[in-house]
């Protein structure tokens, strides 16, 4: 059939996410199997006339889905809104009720088209499926995805394969030359097909001729032994994040494990538009505090341009979080100078989302600074100082003050190891919401600065006092859950659980953060010490404290509320309107609408779960 | 049974096909007029309903002419897309070029058309012994009797709703209605179709249909007679 002939039922179909993935073909074969039902307000649908059919669309009308159990409120859905997904694959009863509440003009989508649909196109296949995971893992294609051709440019497109190979009893001079000829910043040491170590052209300046090494020595008198190396077919973003955390120029790509290649800063500078790479180097090599706030406005550039590229919003973290840790260490650095030697063992710890690495546009500083041993007042004046100078000028450098004083220069947060771990187990032991909440910042710790040991001591004695204590994790898991997700959003609203309409949604308060405090308490629960939300779910899927179909549902819905949060930010960047966790509803498209949803759904069935679990090893 | 198809007009029209197979049926069309019609007390779910439109010239089948023909089919009181129907017939030896920019419809497009006879018992192979929809159902009717060479009074082998008819039933007391289909359309809240042709305005009668059922019949059962009737 022309489809001509029907412009607005295909421009309706095939402007709704996510209609829109399909040929233009298979739109015409799914717009030309509709079929079209009209309900006045009031009527209900259930059971058999709305299991196994088909998914829904509201073309005009107003719907509202109420569970059959306790007929609490399930979606609400207006025009371009999509339901059905879980009724698709089930028989007779349904697990919820369709209550018109305006007179409604409403779309089947036959389940022999859809099926015909997955069958064909795998992308919509993989939304069209029941599960909430499968189809928040089809709503994104990072340009850091391995297997992304348009935007997913690998190491190997760009490795040079102009190598400079040395053996390692090849001397300097040799090397030296050998990286002339093949205008190479590196060359690879390598024995018997396998490399056994890396120099660089400031290995031979610094380690060789500045030390007066005579130059008919053996190269691997001055070779790195432990090299950091990148997989051809990883993505140029992960060569990227690899060359920001170990601060190197050059990464030798390996081949199934055989040497394929080099890349270079310069080359990916060439391939990408990310300065990350440099702004990270150039703020480690920073001595005066006017060019270290003058570097920290390339933030933001970093940080759209990284949204903008479609990079994972892990990833995005990751690297945002690793420009923050150079910051603090390199004040830290002139802190020392400036006020001389520290006068005992200490660190400098990151709290909260920098703790997990999640540091993002708008995050504000929450830090400590632990002490080896007890300190007496000339000590306490001179960390006074010192913690003084780092969160000051963190401010000026775009890492606000914390609202609640949670930094190394409150007195509080300024402690020793001992008395830290008295706060733990106070907060265990308590176990009171206020001292909880006041608290939870620095359940997630970092060592950015000085001795590592203290954070890990600190840790597994964290861990160990609160596995034991069920009630501890009980309360956690009580706070985390006061705060539900959203039942969805419609029209410009965002609907709660109690049917209310709220103005906008706080992404971070009502979403995000409930997927963070629940990977804290399995990772405890676990025994695991990683601050890492993506961490966490994993240790807690490997010590069976849930499924993998759990860790996917969690990881999935975590990544797309970041990815909405992240491009919302953009959004608000490009506008000049001042950055938030506020996300008012009519500025998501139909696909987020759609998403966020599924989000939601998967992080109400978690708390549901997670306060079993928890509150079931109390014997209540 | 004649008292009853006083008061039955399904019965009635029903009645009127046998007649006409008996005496005046031309050879080619007695298939069609064989086929028995859905009782009165019938329900309407149990039944094929064809929504059908036609474009044409004007309103007058002695000197206006069919473009096309489009159609879609509910059942169940369902439409269903996949039942979809529409072509050209070409008439263009008739059509003045001013009216052929009006329909978007050049003589190029209706040369490749079904021939005008031709299109018309194809459309009847369809229609013959369902429940036809459309809106205003005398122009329809005209165009199909004037191809077939029928007589004005002759019955055709379908019953006919017509969502104009049942608009009107469903506000008796108002004298200046407005009963075009975009204005019920509007009144009733469905979507605005903004392009128009056979096969369009077809499923918008069909639409409009719908609502008036629910309007109609409520939570009861719809039959076929009290929509016979109202039509």
């Amino acid at each position: 059939m022309d489809k001509s002939l029907l412009p607005n039922i295909y421009e309706f179909v095939s402007k709704t996410y996510p209609f829109t993935l399909l040929s233009e073909f298979e739109r015409d074969i799914m717009a030309t199997k509709i079929k079209i039902n009209y309900y006045k307000k009031d009527e209900v649908l259930e059971n058999d006339s709305i299991t196994g059919v088909g998914l829904f669309m509201i073309r005009t009308g107003l719907v509202e889905t109420r569970n059959t159990e306790d007929n609490s409120l399930h979606g609400r859905f207006s025009m371009g809104d999509i339901f059905g997904f879980s009724l698709m694959e089930k028989e007779g009863k349904s697990h919820y009720k369709v209550i018109f509440l305006e007179n409604t003009l409403l779309y089947l989508l036959p389940k022999s088209v859809l099926n015909y649909l997955i069958a064909k196109n795998s992308t919509i296949g993989t939304y069209l499926n029941s599960k909430e995971w499968v189809r928040l893992s089809s709503s994104h294609h990072y340009a850091d995805e391995h297997n992304n051709e348009q935007t997913g440019k690998t190491v190997a497109m760009i490795a040079s394969h102009d190598l400079s190979l040395v053996s390692p009893d090849d001397d300097i001079k040799k090397t030296a030359l050998s990286m002339e000829q093949h205008n190479s910043d590196i060359s690879l040491v390598m024995e018997d097909n396998n490399l056994v170590g890396i120099v660089t052209k400031s290995d031979i300046t610094l380690k060789a001729v500045a030390r007066g090494l005579e130059l008919n020595k053996p190269i691997s008198t001055i070779m790195t032994r432990s090299v950091k190396t990148i997989n051809s077919h990883q993505s140029l973003f992960d060569a990227i994040e690899m060359m920001i955390m170990y601060d190197v120029k050059n990464l030798p790509v390996l081949d199934e494990g055989k040497v394929f290649g080099t890349v270079s800063t310069t080359s990916l500078m060439r391939n990408s538009k990310l300065q990350c790479i440099y702004l990270s180097h150039e703020i480690l090599q920073c001595h005066e505090i006017t060019r270290l706030i003058e570097l920290s406005s390339q933030k933001q550039e970093i940080f759209e341009t990284l949204v903008k590229t479609n990079v994972k919003p892990h990833t995005i973290q990751k690297i945002m979080s690793h420009i923050a840790d150079n910051f603090a260490q390199v004040l830290l650095q002139m802190g020392e100078q400036k006020f001389g030697t520290p006068p005992c063992k200490y660190a400098f710890v990151a709290a909260g989302s920098q703790a997990r690495s999640e540091v993002q546009f708008l995050s504000d500083q929450d830090n400590c600074i632990i002490t080896a041993t007890q300190i007496d007042d000339t000590q306490r004046q001179y960390f006074e100082q010192l913690a003084s100078f780092v969160n000051d000028n963190l401010d000026k450098c775009g890492y606000p003050l914390c609202d609640g004083n949670y930094m190394a220069k409150n007195p509080r947060w300024l402690q020793s190891l001992e008395t830290f771990k008295k706060y733990y187990d106070e907060w265990i032991l308590n176990n009171s919401e206020d001292a909880l909440l006041s608290g939870s910042v620095f359940l997630d710790m970092r060592t950015l600065y000085g001795d590592t040991n203290l954070v890990k001591d600190l840790r597994e004695h964290l861990i160990k006092r609160a596995r034991s204590n069920t009630r501890f994790m009980a309360t956690l898991m009580k706070i985390s859950a006061a705060v539900a997700p959203p039942v969805g959003t419609f029209r410009q609203f965002v609907l709660t659980k109690d049917g209310d309409n709220k103005p906008y949604l706080n992404i971070k308060k009502q979403a995000i953060n409930l997927i963070i405090e629940m990977a804290r308490l399995y990772a405890i629960a676990a025994g695991s010490t990683s601050v890492d939300t993506y961490e966490r779910l994993q240790s807690a899927y490997k010590a069976n404290l849930i499924k993998e179909e759990n860790y996917k549902e969690l990881t999935e819905a975590y990544t797309f509320l970041n990815y909405v949060r992240f491009n919302h930010q953009l959004q608000a960047l490009h506008n000049h309107e001042e950055l938030s966790n506020h996300i008012v509803p009519k500025e998501l498209s139909q696909f987020e609408r759609n998403h966020l949803r599924d989000a939601f759904v998967i992080i109400a069935k978690h708390q549901k779960g997670a306060l079993m679990h928890f509150s079931h090893s109390l014997g209540v | 049974m004649w008292l009853r198809r006083l008061f039955d007009p399904v019965l009635k029209h029903q009645h009127a096909c046998h007649c006409f197979l008996e005496k005046g049926c031309p050879a080619e069309l007695k298939k069609y007029y064989e086929k028995n019609l859905p009782l009165s007390s019938a329900k309407v779910k149990d039944h094929k309903i064809v929504s059908i439109d036609f474009e044409t010239t004007g309103i007058d089948p002695a000197n206006d002419y069919i473009l096309s023909i489009g159609g879609i089919e509910i059942i169940d009181l369902t439409i269903d897309f996949s039942t979809s129907f529409h072509y050209y017939v070409n008439n263009s030896a008739h059509i003045k070029e001013d009216s052929a920019i009006i329909n978007q419809i050049t003589p190029e497009i209706l040369s490749n058309g079904k021939e005008p006879y031709q299109g018309i018992i194809e459309l009847l192979d369809r229609l013959a012994g369902t429940i036809v929809l459309t809106h205003c159902k005398f122009i329809e009717m005209n165009f199909i009797k004037e191809a077939l060479n029928l007589k004005k009074n002759a019955p055709l082998p379908f019953l006919i709703f017509d969502t104009m008819g049942l608009e009107r039933s469903l506000h008796r007391n108002e004298n200046n209605l407005d009963v075009t289909l975009s204005t019920i359309r509007q009144r009733r809240g469905l979507p605005e179709y903004t392009a128009h042709n056979a096969l369009v305005d077809s499923l918008a009668t069909a639409e409009v249909f719908l609502t008036q059922v629910k309007d109609i019949f409520g939570d009861t059962e719809a039959t076929v007679l009290e929509l016979y009737r109202r039509s």
